[in-house]
């Protein structure tokens, strides 16, 4: 079975820099109370990875009393989806707005690739009534795009027809395209999308990866992508970590489905949901579970590979 | 219509019309009804100290003026009280503490009812220079922040994430704010 190729493969070279974060204590830090998490014999803390788009380092972050970030390490690649997953309160959009830099944290470090241009997908996004807006102009305000990028991007995720509609009259799922295609109009090296998929539907979902997945192969920027939601997100991401304050283990998707620590977080089922969603890939479950054959050219678990074809 | 003073009105109506326009929009998108509010009322205290120290009362007010937003700015950064009570409570307070500053310096001269009323018809020449200088200043530095203060309208955290440097221009704004009030303030009233 392919799971068990997965389970068995080891972490690829990228995941080095994440197998250990999360599992030192520093010294001079007594608030936090993970101390099963104690290794101490660990050294100083790893240098950034100068290849890394942006890559943060012992990020530790405390509110009300409460740790949410407990020495994260995390580096974002070129050209790679990046999943970071987790229980809520886990501190995903916490670590996001920190690596954004709308968040200062107490401790540790945050590095960019000098000019990288950031795009973010926010996690909230509610449009004020009060503000007459159009979706091009919308797009435009994010960088004084030209009116044929505008269009070009907007049609790029497949809002093409959207532009002069109002902003606050669309759907919820016709908004994220629109906050995507803002974002893609600044040509941006990394780009960020906190749970991009809320108050999307099912489908809308998976069509929703599949699009960034494909917007990765064109473009080749780095993409963070923030989830609670497993399945659909897994099968688009080169890359996995597990957050609950900590790292709690990275790596390839299939590696971390196996991980103990993930089944822990989320349950056994989560873990069995995933290996077998993973190993079906000639048909989709719908909510209640039950098989669909999909168009073949769609299917959710298609691999990064191979997900441009038939697009 | 040829009364001086009708024109004067008219010509003062006008010209803050043009300014407040524009500037009552982003009141309005960015919910700072009673920002504008509170400012205007501890406005009083500016006329209060002006007619104590006998200096243009509209440059009075408007140090005033500049020094409470500041201030405001300042005090919207703590992230216990709301700040929409906050405001509730320094309009009323400032207003208050206008009141009592006006009347331990009242002469003959003032007329608080004018202040916080308003009277346009008492526009004077000088005045209307105020007007119109300091509204072109106003809408000119409106001009410059008028994108990123949209975007941050809009969205402040994606604005802030694709590197608009939000406090500058929330700051800039609230200054385009304490001036306009300041000089509205002889026609439109603290109040």
């Amino acid at each position: 079975m392919e799971g068990h190729d997965a389970q068995d493969r080891p972490l690829r070279d990228a995941d080095r820099a994440l197998t250990r974060p999360g599992r030192r204590e520093l010294g001079d830090l007594g608030h936090h109370h993970h101390h099963h998490h104690a290794d101490a014999g660990a050294g100083p803390p790893l240098p950034h990875d100068a290849n890394a788009l942006i890559s943060a380092r012992s990020l530790w972050l405390s509110r009300s009393g409460r740790a949410i970030l407990q020495g994260i390490d995390i580096d974002i690649a070129a050209n790679e989806i990046l999943t970071l997953i987790g229980p809520n309160g886990a501190g995903k959009t916490t670590l996001v707005r920190v690596l954004l830099g709308l968040e200062a944290p107490d401790k540790g470090t945050t590095r960019r690739k000098p000019g990288l241009v950031v795009g973010y997908v926010p996690q909230r996004f509610e449009v004020d009534r009060a503000i007459p807006l159009t979706v091009a102009r919308f797009v435009g305000l994010g960088r004084g795009a030209e009116d044929d990028d505008i269009a070009r991007v907007l049609g790029e995720v497949g809002a093409g027809q959207l532009g002069e509609r109002q902003l606050s009259e669309l759907s919820g799922g016709e908004l994220q395209r629109v906050v995507l295609a803002r974002a893609l109009a600044r040509s941006p090296g990394v780009l960020v999308l906190d749970e991009p998929v809320r108050g999307v539907d099912y489908v809308g979902e998976a069509e929703l990866y599949t699009l960034i997945g494909r917007l990765r192969a064109e473009h080749g920027f780095g993409v963070l992508l923030v989830s609670h939601d497993l399945h659909v997100v897994m099968a688009q991401s080169d890359r996995v970590v597990c957050l609950n304050r900590h790292v709690c283990c990275s790596g390839v998707p299939e590696s971390v489905a196996q991980h103990p620590e993930y089944a822990r977080l989320f349950g056994p089922q989560a873990a069995r949901a995933f290996g077998l969603y993973h190993h079906s890939h000639d048909h989709r479950h719908d909510l209640a579970g039950e098989p669909h054959p999909p168009p073949a050219a769609d299917r959710p678990g298609a691999r990064s590979g191979s997900q441009s074809d038939g697009q | 219509m040829g009364e001086p003073f009708l024109m004067r009105a008219l010509l003062a109506g006008l010209g803050l019309a043009i300014v407040a326009a524009p500037l009552g929009c982003f009141v309005v998108w960015r919910r700072m009804a009673y920002y504008g509010e509170t400012v205007a009322q501890a406005g009083l205290i500016g006329i209060a100290a002006g007619l104590a120290l006998s200096l243009n009362l509209t440059a009075s007010v408007l140090v005033v003026t500049l020094v409470v937003s500041a201030l405001l700015v300042l005090l919207s950064r703590q992230q216990i009280v709301p700040f929409d009570s906050l405001l509730g409570l320094l309009a009323h307070a400032a207003l208050a503490v206008g009141v009592i500053a006006a009347s331990l310096v009242r002469g003959p001269q003032l007329d608080l009812m004018a202040f916080l009323f308003g009277d346009i018809f008492a526009i004077t020449s000088t005045d209307l220079r105020w007007i119109y200088i300091g509204g072109a200043v106003a809408l000119a530095a409106l001009v410059l922040v008028w994108r990123p203060l949209l975007a941050l309208s809009v969205h402040e955290d994606l604005a802030a994430a694709e590197g608009v440097p939000t406090d500058r221009i929330k700051l800039m704004f609230v200054l385009i704010l304490a001036l306009v009030v300041a000089i509205a303030i002889r026609s439109s009233a603290c109040s």
